[in-house]
C-alpha cells in the first residue's frame, strides 16, 4: 500500500511538473513579449515594467524563478490589471466556483446513482427506458445549449428561477442542474450496468433465498458492491465538471474563476492564463490522486500496485 | 398416420463428404453485423451519421448562397421561409448553408481525432505491449504522466499561443488524445501475445512489424473501432466548446459552437432559429455516433452473446 501511494505520488509530481513547465514553454514561445501589443510605451518605462517581471533575465533564469514561486504558491500578478495577483482571483473567484462545482457534483453523483439504481431494478421496463432516454439526452446535449434553454424557459417564460447572477441559492440552482446533466447522465449508466452486473450474483440470490427483505438485499448488498465504479469515475467526473463550469459561468455569468480564466484568455493576459491553469491542473492532479487512493480503501479485493490491477 | 415404406430413401454415408461444412461460416465481422442489425438504436445512429456525412458534403451546394455571404438591411434575422430554409443571421447570412458549413467542420474534427487515435494511439500501445519488459514500464509511465493532464487546458493553451483555427484543434487534441487508445491496444496486445499462433509465429521467425501489423492489432480492431466512435464525438464537443468559448475556429468560418455563442446574446428574444438550429445538430450529430458506438461495443462484446 505504502510503495503504490509513494509511486502515485512520483506520477502526480511528474504531472505538475510537466503542466508547468508546459505552460512556461508555451507562454514564452509567443513572438514578442507581453508589451508588445500594447500602446508604446517610453523606452524607460518599458525597461522597468520588464524588470518588475523579471522579464530582462535569461530564460533558464526566468525557468528556475517560476518554478520557486510555484513552490511557494505565488502565482505572480496580472499583466492587464498589475493591482491584482493571481492568488487574489482565486481568492475571490474560488468559493464561487467551488460551491458550483460540489453543488453540481452533488446532485450528479446522488441522483443518478438513484436513476441508476431504479433503472436496474425495473430493467426493460418503463423507469428503465425513462432513465436511458435521459442519460442519451445527457450526453449528447452540450452544457452550453442547456444552459442558454434553462434561461429561456425556466427563467424567462416560466419564472421559476432567476435568469443569472450570483448570491443567493436560487440563483445557484439553475447553473448547478445544467452543469450536472452530463455527469449525472454518465453516472446513471455506469450505476445501471453495474447494478445489473451485482443482481446477477450468486450473493444476492443467497441473500433473498435467507429472506432479507427486498430492501436490505439492495441497501446491504447490492448498492455497496455496484457503487464501486461509480467512485473511479469521479476524479475524471471533476475535470469534466470544471472545464465545464467555464461556459456555464459564462452564461450565467458567475463571479468565478472559470469567469476570469476566459475572460484571461480573451484579453491574452499570460500571467493569469498560466496562474490559474497551473492552479486548476494542480487541483485536479491531486483529486485524482485522492481518488485513486479512495478506490484501494474501498474495495479490498483490488490489490494496488499490483499489475492486475490496472 | 403411417408412411408407406417405399416413400422413403436411403442417405448413404459418403466418405467424401464427410468433412464438409454445409452452413457458410460466419466470421467474427459478420457475427456482429448480424447482431448490430438487430439493434435499432445503433442502426439509427448509423444512418444519421450518413445522413449528416451527405449533408456535410451536399448540404451546402443546395443552396445558392455561402456562409460568408451577408445581406445587410432587410435580409437581417430573417424567420425560416422558402427564401432561407433556416432563417438568417444578425448578418444576414444563411442558417442552413452556415449549419452544414459547421457539420464540415465537426466532423472533419472528429475523422482527424480518430486518425490521430489510430495511428498514435495504436501504435504506441501495440509496440508497449508487445515488447513489455522495461520498454513497456516506461512507456506506460509516460501515459501515465500525461493522463493527468486536464486535455481541455492543455487544448486552450495551444490556442492561446498558437492561431486559433481548425488545424491548432487538431493538433493541440493529438497532445493527449491517444492515451485512451494506448492503454486499450496495450492491454489487449498483453493478453493476445501469450496465445499460441504469436507463438508460432515467433517460432517462423516473423518480425515485430510483421506480428505487430499481421497478427496482434487485426485481433484488436473490435475494441479499436468501438473506441474510435467514441472518440469522435468527444473532439466534436470539445471544438463546439472552444469555438463557443471564442478559441475555435474564427469568423466568418461557420462552426456550430460559434453559432451557438453568437446566438446567445438573442436567446432571450424571438430568434428561437439561430440557436436551435446549431444545437439541435449538434446534439444529433452527439446522439448519433454515441448510439452507434454504444451499439457497436455491444455487438462486438462476446460477454454478450446469448
Amino acid at each position: 500500500m505504502l510503495r503504490y501511494i509513494g509511486k502515485r505520488f512520483v506520477i502526480m509530481l511528474a504531472t505538475l511538473w510537466l503542466i508547468a513547465s508546459l505552460t512556461f514553454v508555451l507562454m514564452h514561445s509567443i513572438p514578442g513579449d507581453p508589451f508588445t501589443s500594447e500602446k508604446k510605451f517610453p523606452k524607460a518605462t518599458l525597461e522597468n515594467l520588464k524588470k518588475e517581471y523579471n522579464l530582462d533575465k535569461p530564460i533558464p533564469v526566468q525557468y528556475l524563478l517560476y518554478l520557486k514561486n510555484l513552490a511557494t504558491f505565488d502565482l505572480g500578478i496580472s499583466i492587464k490589471t498589475p493591482t491584482r495577483t493571481v492568488n487574489e482571483m482565486i481568492e475571490d473567484g474560488f468559493p464561487n466556483s467551488a460551491q458550483l462545482g460540489v453543488q453540481a457534483l452533488a446532485i450528479a453523483v446522488s441522483a443518478g446513482i438513484l436513476m441508476g439504481m431504479v433503472a436496474a431494478i425495473y430493467q426493460s421496463r418503463m423507469p428503465d427506458y425513462i432513465m436511458m432516454v435521459l442519460a442519451v439526452i445527457g450526453i449528447s446535449v452540450p452544457n452550453f445549449v442547456l444552459g442558454p434553454l434553462f434561461q429561456k424557459y425556466l427563467g424567462l417564460e416560466w419564472e421559476i428561477f432567476p435568469i443569472a447572477g450570483w448570491g443567493d441559492f436560487e440563483q445557484s440552482v439553475m447553473p448547478s442542474i445544467a452543469l450536472a446533466f452530463l455527469p449525472l447522465a454518465l453516472v446513471t449508466r455506469l450505476m445501471r450496468s453495474s447494478m445489473l452486473d451485482v443482481l446477477g450474483q450468486d450473493y444476492i440470490r443467497t441473500a433473498r433465498a435467507k429472506g432479507l427483505p427486498p430492501f436490505r438485499v439492495l441497501s446491504r448488498h447490492s448498492l455497496r458492491n455496484a457503487i464501486i465504479p461509480v467512485v473511479t469515475i469521479i476524479g475524471p467526473l471533476s475535470i469534466g465538471i470544471l472545464t465545464g463550469s467555464f461556459v456555464i459561468e459564462k452564461i450565467f455569468s458567475i463571479p468565478g474563476i472559470g469567469k476570469y480564466f476566459v475572460e484571461s484568455v480573451t484579453n491574452r493576459d499570460y500571467s493569469v492564463i498560466m496562474g490559474v491553469t497551473i492552479f486548476y491542473a494542480g487541483l485536479l492532479i491531486f483529486m485524482n490522486f485522492l481518488v485513486d487512493l479512495a478506490y484501494g480503501l474501498i474495495d479490498p479485493r483490488i490489490k494496488l500496485g499490483s499489475k492486475e490491477a490496472r | 398416420m403411417a408412411i408407406p415404406a417405399h416413400k422413403f430413401e436411403r442417405v448413404e454415408r459418403k466418405v467424401e463428404q464427410a468433412e464438409t461444412i454445409r452452413k457458410p461460416s460466419i466470421s467474427y465481422w459478420k457475427d456482429a453485423w448480424l447482431r448490430l442489425r438487430k439493434n435499432w438504436l445503433a442502426m439509427l445512429g448509423l444512418g444519421l451519421i450518413i445522413f449528416l456525412v451527405i449533408m456535410a458534403i451536399f448540404g451546402p451546394v443546395f443552396s445558392k448562397y455561402t456562409y460568408y455571404q451577408q445581406d445587410l438591411g432587410a435580409g437581417q434575422n430573417m424567420e425560416p421561409s422558402s427564401e432561407h430554409w433556416f432563417g438568417t443571421d444578425d448578418l444576414g447570412r444563411d442558417v442552413f448553408v452556415r449549419t452544414w458549413e459547421g457539420a464540415r467542420i465537426s466532423l472533419q474534427i472528429g475523422f482527424f481525432a480518430a486518425l490521430i487515435d489510430l495511428v498514435v494511439g495504436v501504435l504506441y500501445g501495440g509496440f508497449s505491449g508487445y515488447k513489455g519488459g522495461r520498454t513497456d514500464e516506461v512507456m506506460m509511465r509516460i501515459v501515465d504522466v500525461l493522463w493527468g493532464l486536464p486535455y481541455l487546458l492543455v487544448v486552450i493553451l495551444f490556442l492561446v499561443v498558437f492561431e486559433p483555427g481548425m488545424w491548432t484543434i487538431i493538433m493541440a487534441l493529438s497532445v493527449t488524445g491517444w492515451l485512451n487508445m494506448a492503454r486499450l491496444v496495450r492491454g489487449q496486445v498483453l493478453q493476445l501475445k501469450e496465445q499460441e499462433y504469436v507463438m508460432a509465429a515467433q517460432t517462423l521467425g516473423a518480425s515485430t512489424k510483421r506480428l505487430l501489423f499481421k497478427h496482434l492489432i487485426p485481433n484488436t480492431m473490435g475494441p479499436i473501432l468501438v473506441m474510435l466512435t467514441f472518440t469522435v464525438p468527444n473532439a466534436i464537443f470539445a471544438e463546439a466548446f472552444l469555438s463557443f468559448l471564442g478559441l475555435g475556429v474564427q469568423a466568418p468560418v461557420a462552426s456550430w459552437g460559434t453559432m451557438i455563442n453568437d446566438a446567445l446574446v438573442v436567446v432571450l428574444s424571438e430568434e428561437w432559429w439561430r440557436l436551435f438550429f446549431p444545437a439541435f445538430f449538434l446534439s444529433l450529430t452527439l446522439l448519433a455516433f454515441n448510439a452507434f458506438g454504444d451499439g457497436l461495443r455491444d455487438a462486438l462484446d462476446p460477454k454478450m452473446r446469448k
